[in-house]
């Protein structure tokens, strides 16, 4: 993917600094990333991995799933010593798309079939993903 | 000149004979893919005299090869101002500084497969770039140029099990729409490289993969 197509789908990118850290890699997705695996592609529907029988692909869907994995819901996606946060981006309430904080200003994403970036909270917005809606963290430790 | 979306592009070309009744062109191609690679392929495509029993033998076997060698007529066609019908419609092509000869339904055939297949990577490389930077299975799929693609059925399914190697992102679905099933075992949804065996194992089996 070149820094055009990125700042050109992305275009909040260049109002703060991003860095592609990846190859691009067709073998799991932002779902697959944010859970820290990068074997598979996650997605609630079927021919997709998912942690149990998928119901619909609404924003709950996620929710649940994640809170499976030790993560709670949580008001913002500030940064808070000692826990990793995620935050779940909507297009019209439809999940377009998940991303991981790494430290207070670095949030790490894959996009799509591309590569993985860093990137700060705001720097996806728009009409490609939506917003950052819903936010979710837990213990480091865990 | 190499244009990166072409399908096939002619690296080189040279005629040579098996035996006196089985001329070949011993053919290497250049095919861009959609991630900006190229594949190089070698292959020795029999030609058969037009007025020979054999002609259509060439048809069924080697429809791949017959792309290539399509394409290379009609390149060489434009470029020589060699003829490419004549009356009685039978002879539509003539290849380079050779007595060979092509039959009609045997180009007719070869154009049909090409459309499409020019079609579909029109359709792929829209779709790809504009829906690429997705992970929602539903806003990858519901793309017109993915629609359209599905719509192509059954007849555009050799070439997406052809695609899967080198381009394996997404096809799936289209894939299961067209068949109407699912080889994928539960066990391997969402491994990319097991997806892809399972589907070209069912394309084998159905005859699409040779």
């Amino acid at each position: 993917m070149t820094i055009d197509l990125l700042q050109q789908l992305f275009p909040k990118l260049k109002e703060k600094k991003y860095s592609i850290t990846s190859s691009d890699d067709v073998c799991y997705n932002c779902i697959a990333w944010v859970a820290h695996d990068t074997s598979q592609q996650w997605w609630p529907r079927s021919g997709y991995y998912w942690p149990r029988e998928p119901i619909y692909e609404s924003v709950n869907e996620f929710i649940e799933v994640f809170g499976r994995m030790g993560y709670k819901e949580c008001n913002d996606g500030n940064y808070e010593e000692g826990y990793e946060k995620i935050a779940i981006y909507v297009l019209d309430n439809v999940v377009t798309h998940m991303a991981r904080q790494l430290d207070r200003d670095t949030w790490t994403s894959k996009i799509g079939d591309y590569e993985d970036i860093l990137h700060n909270l705001n720097g996806l917005d728009g009409s490609e993903y939506g917003i950052e809606k819903y936010f979710m963290k837990r213990n480091n430790d865990t | 000149m190499l244009s990166q979306y072409n399908d096939i592009a002619l690296l080189s070309l040279q005629q040579r004979h098996i035996n006196r009744n089985r001329p070949c062109f011993s053919i290497t191609v250049l095919q861009p893919q959609y991630n900006h690679k190229t594949v190089e392929t070698h292959y020795s495509l029999p030609l058969y005299n037009c007025n020979s029993d054999t002609s259509e033998r060439i048809n069924l076997e080697y429809d791949w090869k017959c792309n290539v060698l399509s394409y290379f007529v009609s390149t060489v066609s434009s470029f020589k101002q060699y003829p490419t019908t004549d009356s009685n419609n039978t002879l539509l092509s003539q290849s380079m500084n050779t007595d060979y000869w092509l039959t009609g339904s045997l180009l007719q055939h070869i154009h049909n497969s090409i459309a499409l297949r020019q079609r579909f990577a029109e359709l792929a490389i829209r779709w790809i770039s504009e829906t690429a930077h997705h992970s929602s299975p539903l806003r990858r799929t519901c793309h017109p140029a993915y629609r359209e693609i599905v719509t192509m059925g059954m007849s555009i399914l050799p070439i997406i099990f052809n695609t899967l190697d080198h381009n394996p992102t997404h096809w799936f679905i289209a894939l299961a729409e067209i068949t109407g099933v699912n080889p994928i075992p539960k066990e391997s949804a969402g491994n990319v490289a097991k997806m892809i065996e399972a589907w070209k194992e069912y394309g084998r089996q159905q005859g699409y993969i040779k």
